[in-house]
């Protein structure tokens, strides 16, 4: 009974919207106690998503260019600006019900979790003052967007694991114009597996999370 | 948390205040009212989303009553504790409110799976990392039972229904106590605790290496206390694998979503036939499907609706023939995308199929391989039966199902006289999406389809 840790459920690849809907799924039970605390843990296709005060002038294609491509642009009811999510990306919601919250302790958990588990990729990482998200030197390496309804967190993490960087540069990269993204491909020169890195951030997650309602 | 003050004997009158939201946090911003003064709010109900430097959180109703007064406009940073605003329990109010509707954020309205989960029923438990792990419990029966966070975890770590055991709290609540001595009492049902790790079950390693599998002990912890139903001796009851629980919710979703209409054509084959005999004195194999999926991918070329997804309430008119070809493996059902399929001469078709039905069968198809597709076709075979009503690709709009194809004998027309003849016919049915597709055009495309492969001219 003690040592509450958090549930690990992989989805593999699951559309933006249809997510977001399971998250919503997830979190509701979560409000009840009907289940624990919960990381979702998968992948999106091709998506651009800006939060509710994101600046379109921030996606630097047209919505049409994106289109004919296939690809969606949502709007998201989270803050922050816009984003890309797409193959070889791993994304985290974490599913926690806060009796206690303390987001700021919440988030330099998952950051934690995050740089425990680059490291054992052998990508050294740190969080930047002010900033949210985790830095491998100066490039971002993961984006963190966290909300809380009924007191449980969604929304989460973005790991670039072997993400296409050139998404990034469609963007200006969470508003902060100019900031670069990277991945572990990118940082170490080899593509370690989806796999391998979802079972390091679940493991990491598991320890730094664990308890934290 | 609210600051409660006693109005009168009945009503009272509860502030909502900024909350902390950590130790390092001493302010907010308003964000956006999500009710208006005079409404009558359900308790948990979200009032007001606000947001701190690192998370934006929606503050929930402490208690059901009326909002008498909003005091604090959007867009104003407020330190903690400060009121946002003012609430009055209604005498009734201290009931437990009913499950009042959540205000979803406007972004999400008229999105597919929205609306899903608003009118339909709830969405299904999708797939988990360890299928041999057992699920969490069944909720506890709490229909008019007021409960404490501890008891709730117990109740669900032990797979508790509270309404069983006997509470001696105030009102009959049932306390810490009365579930503690409930569990030393042994009239639990003996579930395994919810979070249970594979290695916090000792005894199934034993019977694992009897060559038993793990997988029915977790059976056991599951169904055990669950459903008491009708489970006859010798019943199996065979928990669903993560692929099965993610077919199972594309299908629901899907027949939720898209009004299907289904149309038949009968297709004489004969000129196919003929093309693959003549392959096959050339040493090539060809199965019908390359055929159907060629004649397909020219009929979408000149029917651009039926090659499409739908986003939101907007049709995306697709540039490139991407059709995904429904391959059964040992695993369920794969869907594996042969891209750009107009391109493909007939023979490179048959044998992008022949490379994924092998890859498929030793699980080596890429993710990346799933996806993408526009339109689907699924052929079940030779034991395929006539004709069958397949089940839309979401967010595709159409899909091809191959019926088995059975020599039978037709009336066609010899200069001029009509003469039975026996062909090899095929009835190939055609679903399509009627939010985005009407009639005229859905059966313009199959009957296309039909003259493509009756013409049987696949350069």
């Amino acid at each position: 009974m003690k040592g509450r840790s958090v549930e690990i459920v992989w989805l593999g690849e699951v559309a933006y919207r249809e997510a977001l809907d399971l998250q919503f799924s997830y979190l509701e039970r979560r409000a009840t106690r009907r289940i624990p605390d919960t990381m979702l843990l998968l992948t999106h296709p091709h998506v651009y998503t800006l939060g509710r005060g994101g600046d379109e002038a921030n996606l630097l294609v047209s919505k049409g260019t994106l289109a004919s491509e296939g690809i969606s642009v949502e709007r998201v009811g989270r803050g922050g600006d816009v984003t890309y999510h797409g193959p070889g990306q791993l994304v985290g919601y974490p599913i926690v019900l806060m009796e206690k919250p303390d987001v700021h302790k919440f988030v330099r958990s998952i950051e934690a979790a995050l740089i425990d588990a680059l490291g054992a990729f052998r990508v050294e990482s740190r969080r930047i003052e002010g900033l949210t998200g985790v830095w491998a030197g100066e490039r971002k390496i993961a984006s963190i967007g966290v909300g809380i309804r009924k007191w449980v967190t969604y929304h989460g993490f973005a790991l670039n694991v072997t993400t296409d960087l050139s998404r990034f540069r469609r963007i200006h990269l969470c508003g902060l114009k100019g900031r670069e993204a990277t991945s572990i491909a990118e940082e170490t020169g080899c593509a370690p597996a989806m796999e391998a890195v979802r079972d390091a951030v679940a493991a990491a997650c598991n320890r730094r999370l664990e308890g934290f309602a | 948390m609210p600051r409660i003050k006693r109005k009168e004997r009945e009503a009272m009158l509860i502030e909502v205040v900024m909350p902390q939201l950590g130790e390092s946090v001493v302010e907010g911003v308003v964000v956006k009212w999500l009710v208006e003064a005079g409404d009558l709010v359900a308790k948990d109900q979200p009032l007001v989303e606000i947001s701190t430097d690192k998370v934006d959180a929606e503050i929930p109703s402490p208690s059901a009553g009326r909002v008498t007064q909003i005091l604090v406009k959007p867009g104003e940073t407020v330190p903690i504790l400060e009121v946002l605003a003012k609430i009055e329990t209604e005498p009734s109010a201290s009931l437990p409110a009913p499950e009042a509707p959540p205000k979803w954020d406007e972004e999400t309205e008229g999105f597919p799976g929205h609306m899903a989960r608003t009118s339909g029923p709830p969405i299904p438990a999708p797939p988990r990392v360890e299928p041999s792990a057992p699920a969490p419990p069944p909720p506890p029966a709490t229909g008019r039972i007021r409960i404490t966070p501890v008891v709730a975890r117990m109740a669900s770590e032990h797979g508790l229904d509270l309404s069983k055991i006997p509470g001696t709290g105030i009102d009959g609540r049932v306390t810490r106590k009365d579930v503690e001595g409930y569990l030393a009492s042994g009239q639990a049902p003996s579930a395994a605790p919810a979070v249970a790790r594979p290695a916090a079950t000792p005894p199934s390693s034993a019977k694992a290496t009897e060559g038993k599998p793990v997988v029915a002990e977790a059976t056991q912890a599951k169904a055990g206390p669950a459903p008491k139903a009708a489970l006859a001796e010798g019943d199996q009851v065979v928990p669903w694998t993560p692929i099965r629980k993610k077919i199972a919710e594309h299908m629901v979703r899907s027949k939720q979503i898209s009004p299907h209409v289904h149309i038949f054509a009968e297709v004489d084959m004969h000129r196919v036939a003929g093309v693959r005999a003549k392959e096959k004195k050339e040493g090539v194999n060809l199965t019908y499907l390359p055929f159907v999926i060629h004649a397909a991918a020219k009929a979408l070329r000149e029917t651009p609706i039926m090659n499409a997804t739908v986003a939101g309430e907007s049709t995306v008119l697709k540039k490139d023939i991407h059709i995904a070809v429904a391959v059964d493996t040992s695993r369920g059902l794969l869907v594996p995308v042969l891209r750009h399929a107009d391109r493909m001469p007939l023979k490179e078709i048959s044998a992008a199929m022949d490379d994924f039905g092998a890859r498929a069968k030793s699980g080596k198809i890429s993710p990346d391989e799933l996806s993408g597709g526009t339109f689907s076709i699924t052929n079940p075979g030779i034991k395929g039966n006539l004709f069958g009503t397949p089940i839309i690709n979401q967010p595709q709009v159409g899909i091809l199902r191959l019926g088995q194809i059975v020599k039978r004998p037709v009336v066609i027309d010899v200069d001029g006289e009509e003469t039975v003849v026996i062909r090899p016919m095929m009835y190939l049915c055609c679903a399509y999406d009627h939010r985005v597709i009407d009639g005229v055009v859905g059966n313009g495309f199959l009957y296309r389809v039909r003259e493509i492969l009756e013409a049987g001219d696949f350069s």
